[in-house]
């Protein structure tokens, strides 16, 4: 059975972020203090976590768990104290620490904090992960069906290719799709300038506007749409590429020659959360790579924890075949090929960006 | 005459306290930075330096991502530089070490550059300008040990000033003139109290209680600011020697020689078990709280993993199979070394969140007392002044 995306994205106005860092209360000098109450009050995308592990053996009891973090526009007017523990997108992330939204994490309850892969260490806007956790990562690439395109795809150039006019589903989500447009023009989405991040998103509202990506910006509904046959390729999400092959192993997931946009969602504990100590034993708990492999297993995304390929391979089977799966954990070369959006210098030139998208997409 | 001498004291108070509120300032806002930034600017140029190896290695393959990575550690380091030459004021040893660290960091930039470019078109000389690179990189070490020096001197000399005991003697000394004077005026009136004398006594008294307890949470803060520093302290020599450790083992893949010796005494110095006397294990012994020895063992942990990448590329050196060491060099030993570079740094920064928290409570325990000592020494001084006249107006 197909499972639903990680998240299913109903793009507001990004103000809902601004207005959240308003009412956000406290900053960083008030927190640290590890506080602790009889529940845990979780808040993930859907279907994000293998059920077998939080019902059966997380060591956290009376954990209220919610799984309705459908995209980070939504999500930010959710966030707050009112939760343990918040699974924002690496940029918004970001965004919330920098807006002092985020607490410290309590390391001296995480020792498998030491189990994060280093990769995810050298993020500028959280030098040594002290204020999250990565989650799950994933990478934004191509997926495209042989059989209707008569040729393999290798290329984000190839999204722009006339023959596919109006068949090609594209994601709505502008860091990764301005991301893809970048690279096309042998730009950095790791480093986005403005005018860089500018002539990809004219790209796009050119190819928008001449009819050839396909009628509705979609989100995890990409999967189902090239399924189903009506479009022949598609921006597309690796974890849920990697599902759809388990039901249609013809289609193909590339990352295209000139790279892939990769994010990652986070593990934070919101200022002013009730049960830090809860959240930092969940954190540990899933950081334990017996653990996050049984998770990798289900969710079929990149894990950030070291020792889960090690891990899989060692039981054997499917599992074994996943550890060889290049898409859930990329080899060296395949790495160098990966970007992470780097935010552009000025906040307001990003909501600019993220407003003429949306309107570009018909998201606002 | 009493009240000349609390008029002089008020002023001396006032003065003596008026020194340590500057100090204590300054070291908050100036020389505790310095130090927490000189330690960053070595961990950027580490960063920096492991990044541009994997890029060169990669050769015509090209890495952008390390690329980026690289370009984001210079820049950090140059603003690193730019910050602390704000901060040092008119010291200029330090702004001349400084100087010499901005020019030899162009130049190290530059040659990076022209290694990559070489490499990517794959002409002789690359591997010499990367080794050159990493002569220039090193030279600039100790530029920045020096900066970082001099800040633990006017650390140390800021921290241990004792003027704050003259400053309470001076208070005792005005309290005792005014119970003296008391004495003598009961003796020669024969009047049991004098109550503006005896509400100058008592403000006295309250000036000198609160003084105390301002300078005792004063030095507390900043004994605890000091801990914080060591711990700073430490960081920068153990990034520094590790450091050395990643920039021999580079070296030896460039040139396919064997180092392992060196590289084993490096590791001694860092005390890569945790024990003994190594760094890791000051640092871990150093860990006051639950989360610095949480952090103590993280950094310990990736140290490990670093080593036994180390270890690996020695093999495979030794096997002279150059090829997988290059791999192994810029892929996983470059990640261990930036996961072990980046949890430093955050212990770091977690000390030194600690480390100007302790110093602005420093700072902000003196905050009132200055006005205090001036207002209650005024104050104490009035009312003996109008003591005295209201007895020479009853004598009269």
């Amino acid at each position: 059975m197909k499972r639903l995306s990680r998240r299913s994205f109903l793009q507001k106005s990004a103000a809902s972020l601004a207005v959240a860092g308003l009412v956000g209360c406290g900053g960083r000098d008030q927190l640290d203090q590890v506080t602790s109450a009889s529940q845990l009050r979780v808040l993930n995308w859907p279907d994000y976590i293998n059920p077998d592990l939080f019902a059966d053996s997380v060591p956290v009891r009376n954990v209220d768990y919610s799984d309705t973090w459908l995209d980070n526009y939504t999500g930010a007017e959710q966030f707050g104290p009112q939760w343990d523990i918040v699974t924002p997108t690496n940029w918004l992330a970001a965004q919330l620490i920098e807006a002092g939204q985020v607490q410290r994490l309590p390391i001296e309850l995480i020792p498998n904090h030491k189990n994060i892969d280093p990769v995810f260490l050298t993020n500028e806007w959280d030098r040594g992960a002290r204020f999250h956790m990565p989650w799950q990562a994933g990478i934004t690439g191509i997926a495209y069906d042989p059989a209707l395109t008569g040729r393999e795809l290798t290329s984000v150039g190839d999204l722009f290719d006339p023959e596919f006019a109006g068949r090609v589903a594209m994601i709505g989500e502008m860091r990764e799709a301005v991301g893809l447009a970048m690279l096309a023009r042998g730009a950095d989405p790791g480093r986005p300038t403005k005018t860089d991040a500018e002539a990809a998103l004219q790209d796009l509202i050119a190819a928008n506007e001449s009819g050839q990506f396909y009628k509705d910006w979609v989100f995890d509904d990409f999967a189902a749409l090239l399924s189903s046959g009506e479009v022949v390729a598609s921006m597309a999400w690796s974890g849920d590429a990697v599902q759809l092959q388990q039901e249609r192993p013809d289609l193909k997931f590339v990352i295209p020659d000139e790279g892939g946009v990769q994010w990652f969602d986070t593990m934070v504990i919101p200022t002013g959360a009730q049960n830090a100590q809860g959240a930092a034993r969940w954190m540990e708990y899933f950081y334990d790579p017996e653990i996050a492999a049984s998770n990798t297993e289900w969710v079929q995304y990149i894990s950030p924890v070291l020792g889960v390929q090690e891990v899989l391979r060692g039981r054997g089977g499917v599992a074994a075949e996943l550890a060889s799966n290049p898409i859930l954990f990329p080899d060296d070369e395949t790495k160098r090929r990966l970007f992470i959006w780097g935010g552009l210098e000025s906040t307001a030139d990003e909501q600019d960006l993220d407003d003429r998208f949306a309107i570009m997409a018909g998201l606002a | 005459m009493t009240v000349a001498l609390l008029i002089a004291v008020g002023a001396t108070s006032w003065l003596l306290t008026d020194r340590l509120v500057n100090q204590t300032n300054e070291l908050a806002s100036s020389t505790g930075d310095v130090l927490v930034t000189t330690q960053q600017l070595s961990a950027s140029l580490a960063e920096a330096d492991t990044a541009a190896v994997s890029v060169h290695l990669a050769g015509a393959d090209g890495n952008r991502e390390q690329l980026r990575l690289f370009e984001k550690s210079t820049e950090r380091a140059a603003s690193s530089i730019e910050r602390v030459a704000r901060l040092v004021g008119d010291d200029d040893p330090s702004h001349d070490a400084l100087a010499n660290a901005a020019s030899r960091m162009t130049r190290y930039v530059g040659l990076i550059e022209s290694a990559r470019l070489a490499s990517i078109e794959d002409l002789d000389g690359a591997d010499a300008m990367l080794a050159e690179a990493g002569q220039v990189r090193s030279s600039i070490v100790p530029e920045v040990e020096l900066v970082a020096a001099r800040a633990r001197q006017r650390f140390d000399s800021q921290t241990q000033s004792t003027w704050y005991v003259v400053a309470i003697i001076v208070l005792v000394v005005a309290l005792v003139m005014l119970l003296a004077t008391q004495y003598m005026l009961r003796r020669q009136f024969r009047r049991l109290i004098n109550v503006p004398l005896l509400i100058a006594s008592l403000i006295m008294i309250a000036l000198a209680v609160f003084a105390v307890r301002a300078f005792v949470i004063q030095q507390s803060d900043l004994r605890a600011a000091d801990r914080s520093a060591e711990a700073i302290f430490v960081s920068q020599e153990l990034q520094e020697s590790a450091y050395r450790h990643r920039a021999l083992g580079t070296s030896s893949v460039l040139t396919a020689t064997d180092e392992r010796d060196t590289l084993r005494s490096l590791e001694e110095t860092l005390g890569a078990d945790g024990a003994g006397t190594g760094l890791l294990a000051r640092a871990l012994s150093q860990a006051d709280t639950a989360r610095e020895k949480a952090a103590a063992a993280g950094i310990i942990s990736r140290w490990t993993r670093y080593v036994e990448t180390s270890d690996e590329i020695q093999n495979a050196l030794a096997a002279n199979d150059i090829a997988l060491a290059e791999t192994l060099t810029q892929g996983p030993a470059n990640s261990a070394f930036n996961g072990f570079n980046t949890s430093v740094e955050a212990a770091l920064l977690d000390n030194r969140e600690d480390f100007l928290d302790r110093l602005q409570d420093a700072s902000g325990a003196l905050r009132w007392l200055r006005g205090a000592i001036l207002i209650g020494s005024l104050l104490a001084a009035v009312l003996t002044w109008w003591g005295f006249a209201q007895r020479i107006g009853e004598y009269r």
